[in-house]
């Protein structure tokens, strides 16, 4: 059953590389006071472009990375905290990026389906576990034929549901999916989406899908959330997002990818300006200011997200820009 | 919330199902390929013939070579029909003797690489999997010091305190065979951990050590049932490197008189006892089991190579 | 007008484990004075080896087998290796893929520009300071000048891909320039701008483009006529309006089908059946009967050519007859 996913102040810091020696040297905080709430049953994209900090937060929730600051509940459980229970943990599911990556290239599709099984005594027995690995493998739209075999030589399609299997096998509530399409080409990519719905639905799922592609988050989510160096800049209902982007940000990136009227339009489409900032760079008050069209004195200080209409956006100048661009 | 319930789940349309006509790969695919590279050279199949005369010497020692310790009439007899290798100043026949000690030599070698493995790759995985925290510090800087120790520093130390304690280690009465082994193991720590923190700090960054995690697998499952089976291939062959060094360790220790003792033969201890007749001109005491030595070495580092690059890049110390 | 260069019936082949596999087979295309072509296709058909032919730069187990690759007139497949070497940067520029495997990780940049500038231009090197800046100015990288005694690593992949433009397009000033799927590692914000910039250079300087993608909207953004590749066949040329708007082939409709944006969000998208990779290499009639949803007796039997259509070309046995609306095809769910 689905349950609704809620992150309050979340942050996460990475300290230097430095050996545990020498010291630490100078912290990044690749998520910055990041809160969100996904409803029951619900798809929040989170989008963003790279060292935006939404995979650290992915990765943060998954449970991978301990939180510096901030709850991650299910439910009512906050599963942020170190002692959190290993069956609250496993509530959250986590899709990784590389589905070959995220596969043991030694072991079998068996092996890798089963195993959740057997980690949380799921099934009987043996056969019992097996029968559940062949249901799964078909519920993702493969067969059982696909047992055996080893993730060497299968296609990037194939598994990519493999892994969506796996993160199934243990039955989570709440099903995070990071960049799920960006390795696939192009009628592989509407496969995927199609699955992801799917599964969503029939597997009652709370998901959080991680895209830099804005039609995909679009097309898969009732949320969006951008990102933008580890803080969120615009929050929303998606086709709010879409159609009435505020953030000056947000409306680059839409921009950017305008797929929706005619696409041969080159010389319409405003082109965004600046380069995408690392992860490390650190930048007083407004971390946009840099690439912003509109910047202004009172952009030297950080700003909050506050309600535009149905969303919310991190701008101290909603009102002068206006609502639509 | 995610229940341990058995039903699955909600039934709804089934989306198409991709079906696939490939043969299930074969488990030991991985090790097939290995034994394709052995046959791929003329020089690793030079070296495994040399491996394979080797072993002939030692099976065929085992089965009709006769007694090692019985002694004869003829003295420092040159090879001939009823001594192929000769014999030695007491009378016994030096092909029973090298077999004989080719066995042993083996066994020890075998038993030291063994049990330098099985301490070794723990070790190294988990430095591996920790790298960079205080758990790999600890674990890397310990073999640092094995390694600043020269194996016949280490030989005399161990042998000789063993020895001087009436041939026991911490009060446990342990053959000198087994000592040798130990000395020998400790040789090999360093270098089998490496290798393994090494191969595992690659297979840290592949994504299923973190998405096993995710799903609840535990860091010693991931580490010794997951990632170990990654970790395997380069760390052997590592080992099987080490074999010809390990046989060329025990000989040397016993040349010099601190490991197997007379009148057990090893390949060490007939050349330390035929070094005494070569200027009496008694050339096959020391040429013909120094020559089942050389073999074995030679056999064990060309096949060893072949191995290596098969497994290229991934083992680049 | 003659075209700047034209391929004519081009087969490119691959030996793998003693299998030999088509990635090109008789692809035809032209390349006018100043345009912009597009090439667009899936991984696997053979748009980027088309490429690497024309240049003669396949990997080893690549072959051209049959066709003609005339650029100006000359024939770069039996010219020789001294003349496709003197055409290679000077004449026809190559934009990477991936930018930062591009340049060698461990030489200052400044270095690795001179050493290019050098070899397209036999720039004299104590000029070659002011012209660097000038390039870099010209592709929106003024500020970086004073960065150019840095590595590789120390420039964003934007950057770096600005900076290779500027040599293969700028520096070298070639009459042509290859953009092998420039953009693909890059961040949205940050393609769009390497588009604008590519657009821009070819208006400034007259340069032909050939920009092969599987990304549809970088190709509607940048292209004016469009070539549309299924596993080493041309299916169909047009110019971008009419690809985008009036596709013809069944394979050009389901890619179109395939971008998100043009369907009802939280709905199932169209899919297209089936799989390119399981395709006999000795096979008869169209590639594409196999996973189209039109397909009759005669697309399994007989080749179909690249014929004149409405607006451009198309290989299709059910043209105009297959005519409909592109959701009509290839669904299967």
């Amino acid at each position: 059953m689905s349950q609704r996913l809620r992150v309050e102040g979340l942050s996460k810091t990475f300290h230097g590389r430095g050996s545990w020696r020498t010291g630490r040297t100078a912290a990044v905080h690749a998520v910055d006071d990041v809160s969100l709430t996904i409803e029951p049953g619900q798809t929040l994209a989170l989008v963003g472009e790279s060292g935006c900090g939404k995979s650290t937060l992915v990765r943060t929730i998954a449970g991978i990375y301990q939180a510096s600051a901030g709850h991650i509940f299910v439910g009512d459980t906050d599963i942020s905290q170190r002692r959190a229970l290993r069956r609250h943990r496993r509530a959250v599911q986590l899709v990784p990026q590389n589905p070959l990556s995220s596969l043991n290239r030694s072991r079998s599709i068996r092996h890798a389906l089963t195993q959740p099984l057997r980690v949380h005594r799921i099934g009987a027995d043996t056969a019992e576990q097996e029968r559940r690995a062949a249901t799964l493998l078909e519920r993702v739209g493969l067969s059982a034929d696909y047992l055996p075999r080893l993730p060497v030589g299968m296609s990037v399609g194939e598994l990519q549901r493999v892994v969506v299997a796996r993160a199934l096998a243990i039955e989570p509530s709440v099903l995070l999916l990071d960049e799920p399409t960006s390795s696939v080409d192009l009628t592989t990519k509407a496969r995927i989406m199609n699955l992801l719905l799917d599964v969503q639905r029939s597997f009652d799922l709370t998901c959080m899908i991680i895209t830099h592609e804005i039609d995909i988050a679009r097309h898969l989510s009732h949320r969006m959330a951008v990102m933008y160096l580890g803080r969120i800049v615009e929050y929303g209902p998606t086709e709010e997002v879409f159609n009435r982007p505020r953030h000056p940000y947000t409306r680059m990136l839409v921009a950017s990818a305008s797929a929706s009227g005619p696409l041969v339009n080159a010389d319409a489409a405003p082109v965004p300006v600046g380069e995408v900032p690392r992860a490390a760079s650190q930048v007083d008050g407004c971390a946009f200011r840099p690439r912003c069209p509109h910047t202004a004195d009172v952009c030297g200080s950080v700003p909050l997200l506050r309600p535009a209409g149905t969303s919310q956006a991190a701008c101290h100048r909603l009102d002068e820009i206006g609502a639509d661009s | 919330m995610a229940s341990t319930s058995t039903s699955p789940a909600p039934a709804m349309v089934p989306p198409p199902v991709e079906t696939t006509a490939a043969v299930p790969r074969p488990r030991l695919a991985g090790l097939r390929s290995f034994g394709q590279a052995v046959v791929a050279t003329w020089s690793s199949r030079i070296g495994l013939l040399l491996i394979v005369v080797y072993l002939a010497v030692v099976v065929v020692g085992l089965f009709v070579g006769g007694d090692p310790l019985a002694q004869g009439d003829d003295i420092l007899a040159p090879p001939g029909a009823e001594h192929l290798f000769g014999t030695d100043q007491l009378g016994r026949d030096i092909f029973a003797r090298t077999a004989a000690g080719a066995r042993l030599s083996l066994a020890v070698a075998l038993a030291s690489v063994v049990l330098g493995l099985a301490v070794a790759m723990p070790l190294g995985m988990v430095a591996g999997y920790f790298a960079r925290t205080w758990i790999d510090e600890l674990i890397m800087r310990c073999l640092d010091v094995i390694m600043a120790l020269p194996l016949f520093i280490l030989g005399v130390v161990f042998l000789g305190l063993s020895r001087g304690s009436g041939g026991t280690i911490l009060g446990v009465p342990t053959p000198v065979e087994v000592q040798v082994v130990i000395v020998i193991a400790i040789t090999t720590l360093p270098k089998f951990a490496r290798v393994a923190r090494a191969a595992t700090m690659v297979e840290r960054e592949e994504d299923y050590a973190d998405s096993l995690r995710v799903i609840g697998v535990s860091r010693f499952r991931i580490i010794f049932g997951e990632i170990s089976i990654n970790v395997l291939p380069p760390v052997l062959v590592q080992a099987f490197l080490w074999m010809a060094v390990a046989i060329f360790a025990e000989a040397a220790l016993s040349f010099l008189g601190l490991g197997v003792q007379a009148p057990d033969p090893t390949l060490g201890n007939l050349l330390h006892d035929a070094r005494n007749y070569v200027l009496h001109g008694a050339w096959w005491y020391s040429v013909l089991p120094g020559a089942v030595l050389m073999i074995v070495i030679v056999g064990l580092n060309l096949v060893g190579d072949a191995l290596t690059d098969r497994l290229s890049p991934q083992l680049r110390d | 007008m003659e075209p700047l260069l034209e391929v004519d019936s081009l087969r490119t082949t691959y030996r793998r484990q003693g299998r030999t596999r088509t990635a090109v087979r008789d692809a035809s295309f032209v390349v006018h004075a100043g345009e912009v072509v597009g090439i667009v296709g899936e991984s696997g058909s053979g748009k980027s080896t088309a490429l690497m032919s024309v240049l003669g730069l396949l990997p080893p187990n690549a072959e051209v087998v049959s066709g003609r690759l005339l650029f100006d007139g000359v024939d770069l497949r039996t010219a020789g290796e001294a003349v496709l070497r003197s055409v290679r940067g000077r004449e026809i520029g190559l934009v990477p893929q991936r930018p930062m495997t591009s340049l060698s990780p461990v030489t200052r940049v400044r270095r690795q520009i001179r050493r290019l500038l050098r070899h397209h231009r036999s720039e004299d090197p104590a000029r070659s300071d002011a012209t660097i800046a000038d390039l870099l100015h010209r592709v929106g990288l003024g500020g970086v000048t004073g960065r150019l005694d840095n590595y590789p690593h120390q420039f964003s992949g934007g950057q770096l891909q600005r900076l290779l433009i500027a040599i293969a397009a700028v520096g070298a000033r070639p009459r042509l320039l290859f953009a092998d799927e420039p953009t693909t590692t890059l961040d949205p914000t940050v393609a769009a701008q390497i588009l604008r910039l590519l657009r821009d250079l070819r208006d400034e300087l007259g340069l032909a483009i050939v920009f092969v993608s599987h990304d549809l909207r970088s190709v509607a953004q940048l292209c004016d006529r469009v070539y549309v590749m299924y596993a080493g066949d041309i299916v169909e040329e047009g110019d971008v309006r009419s690809i985008f708007d009036e596709p013809r082939h069944p394979y050009t409709r389901a890619l179109l089908d395939s971008i998100p944006g043009r369907h009802t969000p939280l709905e199932p998208m169209p899919v297209l059946a089936g799989s390119v990779s399981s395709l006999p290499e000795d096979r008869r009639g169209c590639s594409f009967a196999p996973r189209c949803a039109i397909a009759v007796e005669v697309c399994h039997e007989n080749t179909p050519e690249l014929l004149p259509a409405a607006g451009g070309q198309v290989a299709c046995h059910r043209y105009p007859a297959g005519g409909g609306t592109p959701s009509d095809l290839g669904e299967d769910r």
